[in-house]
């Protein structure tokens, strides 16, 4: 049995509100989040001892450390894998807290995603996408719109996933978004208001796309014996995993574009928390588009790839269905914090805090990273 | 580096600019000012008989709809005088 199964908890954690225009920075959302999530773990500021910053963000450990008058970080790291950070950032936080190197370690996430720099101008500054910037860019793929919308043709080419199915995906999220006060797109969605949305990279449509937007969430995470004396119930970090997808450069230079990084990294943190996909009660799973849903189901191992589609009508991602998904509302009609919201609602899942979305008895809960255009991560949480 | 052997060693060498659609996008919004008079515009991701991907604009007059292995060839445009660009048509 892995040593790291269990051996460390979630103790606490913040957000701020969601908003589309913003005044302020990055790194103020950060603070606001930070201090939301320290506040909730019982601790002040000069409790942290270890920081897990977000590598793709303006914000570095030092920011913090200026800001919370700390003496010093004990232990300070990033994961640098886009979406994939926040859920890998966990892996990274357990670890330390584990083996002793810190007690309490931050994971914050600020971004002005909406106000500040777009994604599009930020995918052309990242070295990681190098291949794409010299080669892909000049002839007009500039977003990542462009770059995941040839995955989703070749899944539907190959494997007859249509873009109803996609529109089942936008659905589900807006009706739990509605539920969420703190979601940005509460307006009522109809699978014919999907297909009437007007077309961005087809096959997908506006509402097939994530939302910009600014704001911060942060999680504390600390070692699971002193997590039981903190004032919040403990959320155990049961299994962890990260993975990179073959030929990681681009998209277009993979085998198999239609399998991600996390088809890697799944079967190594269901084997760390020794549970199988059908003991999850609630799943967080990063939604930057509809397909990349339904891609993930299958590289979790819920449904052999190419029937992700299949798996998701019916209302199965309901808050009512088999697989209660992202009962914030996701990337898609909540606000995109680069995954760390997921984080953040799987813990208020397993608590039982979710109110009026709560997945009822929720014990077991998955959440899911993806970033940089194929990496993966996943981190299985048990009450 | 290559991947398999490891070897720094690299050449160039002339490929066909024959290939086949691996898959493909359409994009109606441009992301970058540059492409706003083209849209819409179809992106195809090509597996060129020399061993890469690739990707370019369809050429305008190419047959549609595409299918996935749907043979096309590189060809070069003259956006202006400065400006060269690949982009593939269909070759049935």
């Amino acid at each position: 049995m892995s040593q790291l199964r269990d051996a460390a908890a979630v103790s606490g954690i913040g957000e701020t509100q969601y908003l589309r225009g913003t005044d302020k920075t990055p790194l103020r959302l950060t603070l606001e989040a930070s201090l939301a999530a320290i506040d909730d773990a019982g601790l002040t500021p000069k409790a942290i001892d270890g920081i897990v910053a977000y590598a793709s963000g303006g914000v570095v450990a030092e920011d913090l450390l200026t800001a919370f008058g700390s003496e010093d970080f004990l232990f300070s790291a990033t994961t640098p894998l886009g979406g994939a950070s926040a859920a890998a950032a966990l892996q990274c936080a357990a670890m330390a807290v584990a083996t002793g190197v810190a007690t309490h370690v931050l994971i914050p996430l600020g971004r002005a995603g909406y106000s500040g720099t777009r994604i599009n101008r930020r995918v052309g500054q990242m070295r990681q996408f190098d291949v794409v910037s010299q080669f892909e860019a000049p002839v007009g793929a500039n977003a990542p719109a462009q770059y995941y919308a040839p995955m989703a043709r070749r899944h539907m080419e190959l494997y007859g996933t249509t873009s109803e199915q996609f529109g089942e995906v936008a659905v589900t999220m807006r009706r739990h978004a509605a539920l969420n006060p703190n979601a940005l797109m509460r307006k009522s969605m109809s699978l014919e208001d999907h297909q009437a949305s007007r077309m961005i990279a087809d096959p997908f449509r506006l509402f097939d796309c994530c939302l910009e937007s600014d704001g911060g969430a942060a999680v504390v995470v600390s070692a699971a014996e002193r997590a039981r004396d903190m004032p919040r119930r403990p959320v155990y970090l049961s299994g962890m995993g990260v993975g990179h997808p073959d030929s990681p450069s681009a998209i277009t230079q993979r085998p198999d574009i239609t399998t991600l990084g996390l088809a890697k990294a799944a079967p190594r943190a269901f084997a760390m928390a020794g549970v199988t996909p059908d003991d999850i009660d609630v799943a967080q799973l990063y939604d930057c588009f509809t397909y990349t849903v339904l891609c993930q189901l299958e590289d979790l191992g819920y449904c052999p790839k190419g029937e992700g589609g299949a798996f998701v009508e019916g209302g199965r991602l309901g808050l009512d269905g088999d697989l209660p998904t992202n009962t914030h509302g996701g990337l898609l009609s909540q606000a995109h914090v680069a995954g760390l919201n997921h984080v953040v609602e799987l813990v208020r899942q397993l608590r039982g805090e979710a109110e009026g979305r709560q997945v009822e008895d929720a014990e077991i809960g998955l959440v899911t990273g993806y970033g940089d255009l194929g990496d993966g991560s996943l981190a299985i949480m048990r009450r | 580096m290559c991947a398999s052997c490891h070897s720094l060693e690299a050449e160039w060498f002339e490929a066909t600019g024959h290939g086949t659609v691996h898959s493909w996008t359409v994009s109606h919004h441009a992301f970058h000012r540059g492409f706003k008079d083209t849209t819409p515009y179809t992106l195809v991701t090509v597996d060129l008989e020399a061993g890469v991907r690739m990707v370019a604009p369809l050429a305008s007059s190419s047959e549609q709809p595409l299918r996935l292995g749907a043979p096309v060839v590189l060809e070069y445009h003259d956006v202006s005088n400065e400006l060269t660009l690949p982009r593939f048509r269909t070759h049935e």
